[in-house]
């Protein structure tokens, strides 16, 4: 490709370089992760049941995050749309793979099983199992409500539904998810 | 819409913290059994989930996005050139054959030769195959465009490595 001389030397791809601009300066961004990044990973790690996936796709979620031009009103507001745009990447990660997110199979479960995972409880393998049987939309709601206590707000937001839907979408899932650990017992 | 059973967050609060305050709504409210029981499952799973996790660090994660926010603005300034280059391009090849053909006598002569010649059989070709011809044309048309949208796409995917 010819460089294109546009002024004082300096192409076009020069001053884009120069003009990129992140949402928010280094050192905010510093706290922001620290604060987000754990609850991030372990969501991104339970909606995929890959934590090595959830490695990649926790940059892949900052990235977009800081890339996006939207502008927050306040933490609680940066932080669910953290977890939209988290949501959304495993979305697009399981579209990619264009099957069903390996939970069923689970290479984690598997893991477990030969001792090559962190030690957990049978407790957990079951909550593993059930939740394979869960749509990842399900999987994402429940996992917010109980294993992060947010808000149905919260939920609404990171997941992309409307708030006045989200009280019967979290009740089936309670009961389906319910009754699955019903069944693991 | 179906109405949460109103106690529901009370029944949480206090299956969390031990209580048997709400033991006998939890007998008869099948909604806050199903509650109590998720809830006993994943709460704490989080903490079992992030054991011997190594989360990278934020310099490294705001480092690797701005290496990647740059590169990708180099390519998105790059484009519009490309796009003008290749566009530039065809025109001047267009301008070229125009005069060529307007100019050139024997350009002209090897024409008139071979519209003498073979244009009868190339018309009753078309006649016979007109389907085959459109989809000739249209492959001819839809082809650059698909390469390019490939190329692109491929390109798009390298960037996000």
């Amino acid at each position: 490709m010819l460089r294109e001389t546009t002024y004082n030397g300096l192409t076009r791809a020069d001053m884009a370089v120069d003009a990129v601009e992140l949402v928010m300066d280094e050192e905010a961004f510093r706290g922001f992760y620290e604060r987000n990044a754990r609850s991030v990973w372990a969501y991104l790690a339970r909606l995929t049941g890959d934590r090595q996936l959830a490695d990649d796709l926790l940059q892949e979620t900052f990235y977009r995050f800081l890339r996006a031009s939207a502008v927050h009103e306040s933490d609680t507001h940066r932080r669910n749309s953290l977890y939209l745009i988290a949501t959304n990447v495993a979305r697009d990660a399981r579209r990619r793979r264009a099957v069903r997110m390996p939970y069923s199979a689970s290479a984690e479960v598997e893991q477990h099983r030969v001792g090559e995972g962190p030690a957990v409880s049978e407790k957990s393998l079951d909550l593993t199992r059930a939740l394979a049987e869960l749509k990842p939309r399900e999987r994402a709601m429940l996992w917010l409500a109980y294993a992060e206590g947010a808000t149905h707000e919260e939920i609404a937001a990171a997941v992309g539904v409307r708030p006045s839907s989200l009280k019967s979408l979290l009740f089936r899932a309670r009961r389906k998810m319910a009754a699955l650990l019903g069944g693991a017992r | 819409m179906r109405n949460e059973c109103a106690h529901l967050e009370e029944v949480l609060l206090a299956a969390r913290t031990g209580s048997r305050e709400w033991d006998g709504h939890l007998a008869e409210c099948a909604e806050c059994r199903d509650a109590v029981a998720v809830a006993a499952a994943l709460e704490g799973a989080r903490d079992e989930v992030l054991a011997g996790a190594a989360l990278p660090d934020a310099g490294i994660v705001w480092r690797r996005a701005q290496f990647r926010a740059r590169r990708e603005a180099i390519q998105a300034a790059g484009r519009p050139i490309t796009v003008a280059q290749v566009v530039a391009f065809a025109v001047a090849m267009g301008l070229v054959g125009a005069c060529v053909g307007a100019t050139s006598e024997s350009f002209q002569a090897v024409l008139a030769w071979v519209s003498g010649h073979w244009g009868t059989a190339f018309r009753a070709a078309i006649a016979d195959h007109w389907m085959l011809a459109v989809g000739a044309v249209a492959a001819m048309v839809a082809l650059p465009g698909a390469i390019y949208a490939l190329v692109t796409a491929l390109s798009g995917q390298g960037a996000r490595r």
